[in-house]
């Protein structure tokens, strides 16, 4: 289905880590285009019958998308966090351009400016503010936002996570759990117990 | 704050976390000492606790692809498929989105099906997906939604529909209830249309209320066989079990209304229909579903067997009951084994219901 083979992403990849600022520009629509692949995927099942709401649609892109075997880096690790950073930036790009266009030039979506809504953490308005506050948390703690952005934005498994990173899958789920009060605080204040 | 500071925050909290809340104030007292400071951020931390557990449940991939979802399905109205111009969204359902059209040649309306597009992987898919089309296409029934063409463009495979006005059976049941006779009436149009299409070999595989219109003129099922088609045999049972947490091989359908073989992926016959058929049978006396809690599996079906029709509607006779019963039996061979025999065992029923039944 690509055009490109994911040997030219994971290429891609590598020359991204490498510092090479072009490699995302062509890594986007790739990205994108696996995206569309599974949205429309969505769109074909019925929205009320969880039951083929595959979470595997995800790790299937996901692996489409990198020919992760032939990954022959010496350092595995360091390859699975890049393309989670680069995930995140394409991710970002995305819902900032969604939520921005829909408003016409430039204009500041209100759901970034309004108090986020609580109740909807799967709309790409919680996108881009788990995104801002977990730049806030790697301030503080870069490994537990690492943890973040792996699970979330590299849609890596605690398991996984905790390979990349060499931590005990233990440790992964308590920063992720962590995390995720902390992020929640952050985002919409401090509540009275 | 320090790095260490927050690395004691996280230890306490996850400590605090995994004792029972009644447990944590005593331990949390001891933790922080006289440390007010730390306290307090602890505890406005686990005040987010509880939404915390479901925060990020969905990676940002899916976040992203299910607004594009969202947004995407109204993306095609204006465009042309083939000789089709879209004109509105008339409804999302599990084989896709369905779009009223006209049909530039015919100068008519018609209703496009859109399907999936991770179907077209080559041209022999898109050839197979036409042959399954066509053999739908044959289906010629007053009962039955006419197929009138299959076509593959711009990345997406369509079906056109014959364009219906009416009210699905599923609205019309959640709005009111049936009368006695009225209700055979239905059931036996609708055995009717499946006993036509099985003697030419083709099955539904996705009867539900959703998939039958009700017209002036009777009711009309929808999508037979699209539910094989989405899935032709080309598509090896292993692509579908990647794309589905579904068992290997199971053929998409709706859990509340598929017979366990078909949950479990085996092997499907007119007995699968006839199961299916059970379950629209008694929602439609009952208003309510046969298998209310999405049985995935078949030890799900076997604990929760529908109660008899007749526990919930007044009137209904004990030869209804026994019918819809041996539709909705878990094995094959114990249903009744063919449409035909169904249908002529509901027109006696009928004729036993007069009208001053309702």
């Amino acid at each position: 289905m690509f055009e490109q083979s994911p040997d030219d992403i994971t290429k891609l990849l590598h020359l991204w880590s490498e510092g090479e600022p072009g490699a995302l520009d062509r890594l986007t629509p790739l990205v994108l285009r696996e995206l569309h692949r599974l949205a429309v995927r969505y769109v074909g099942r019925e929205r009320a019958d969880h039951t083929l709401q595959a979470t595997g649609l995800v790790n299937e892109a996901y692996i489409r998308l990198i020919d992760w075997p032939n990954v022959e880096w010496k350092n595995r690790e360091h390859f699975f966090a890049v393309s989670a950073q680069v995930m995140r930036h394409i991710l970002v790009d995305y819902a900032r351009s969604r939520l921005y266009s829909k408003r016409g030039g430039g204009a500041r979506s209100v759901s970034l400016d309004d108090a986020p809504n609580l109740s909807d953490n799967n709309s790409l308005a919680s996108l881009l503010d788990v995104d801002r506050a977990l730049g806030r948390l790697a301030a503080l703690d870069p490994r537990t936002a690492q943890v973040i952005e792996l699970r979330y934005f590299g849609g890596f498994t605690v398991e996984e996570t905790a390979r990349i990173m060499g931590l005990s899958p233990i440790t992964v789920i308590r920063s992720w759990n962590f995390a995720k009060a902390w992020l929640l605080r952050e985002l919409y204040g401090d509540v009275k117990p | 704050m320090s790095p260490e500071r927050l690395d004691h925050i996280q230890t306490l909290y996850s400590d605090a976390v995994a004792l029972s809340p009644q447990e944590r104030a005593a331990f949390l007292d001891g933790a922080c000492g006289g440390d007010g400071d730390l306290r307090r951020e602890i505890d406005s931390l686990l005040a987010y606790q509880p939404r915390a557990e479901t925060y990020l449940d969905r990676p940002a991939f899916e976040v992203a692809a299910r607004s594009m979802a969202d947004e995407g399905a109204h993306m095609l109205v204006d465009r042309r498929l083939g000789r089709y111009q879209l004109l509105s969204l008339v409804g999302r359902g599990g084989m896709g989105d369905v779009y009223c059209a006209v049909d530039s040649r015919l100068n008519r309306l018609v209703a496009v099906k859109t399907l999936p597009s991770y179907m077209a992987r080559d041209q022999e898919h898109v050839k197979r997906f036409e042959q399954e089309a066509r053999a739908i296409a044959v289906l010629n029934h007053p009962h039955i939604c006419v197929l009138h063409d299959a076509g593959y463009d711009d990345g997406l495979h369509y079906l056109v529909f014959e364009y219906l006005v009416g009210e699905l059976l599923s609205d019309r049941l959640s709005r009111e209830a049936q009368s006695l006779p009225r209700a055979m009436d239905l059931a036996m149009q609708i055995a009717d249309a499946l006993a036509y299409a099985h003697e030419l070999g083709i099955i539904h595989l996705d009867l539900k209320p959703s998939n039958i219109m009700l017209m002036r003129s009777g009711v009309k099922l929808l999508d037979f066989g699209v539910a094989e088609l989405r899935y032709p045999d080309a598509l090896t049972s292993s692509e579908i079990s990647e794309t589905s947490s579904a068992p290997r091989g199971r053929k998409p359908g709706t859990p509340c209304y598929m017979a366990p073989e078909q949950l479990e992926g085996g092997e499907t016959d007119a007995r699968t229909d006839i199961f299916a058929f059970g379950a629209v049978l008694y929602e439609i006396f009952t208003q309510k579903r046969a298998f209310p809690n999405r049985p995935e599996t078949v030890s799900a079906l076997r604990s929760n067997p529908p109660s008899r029709i007749s526990d919930s509607r007044a009137g209904v006779p004990p030869s209804l009951d026994l019918l819809v019963q041996r539709c909705l039996a878990l094995e094959p061979s114990d249903r009744w084994q063919s449409m035909p025999e169904l249908l002529s065992r509901c027109t006696e029923i009928r004729s036993t219901l007069s009208e001053s039944w309702a």
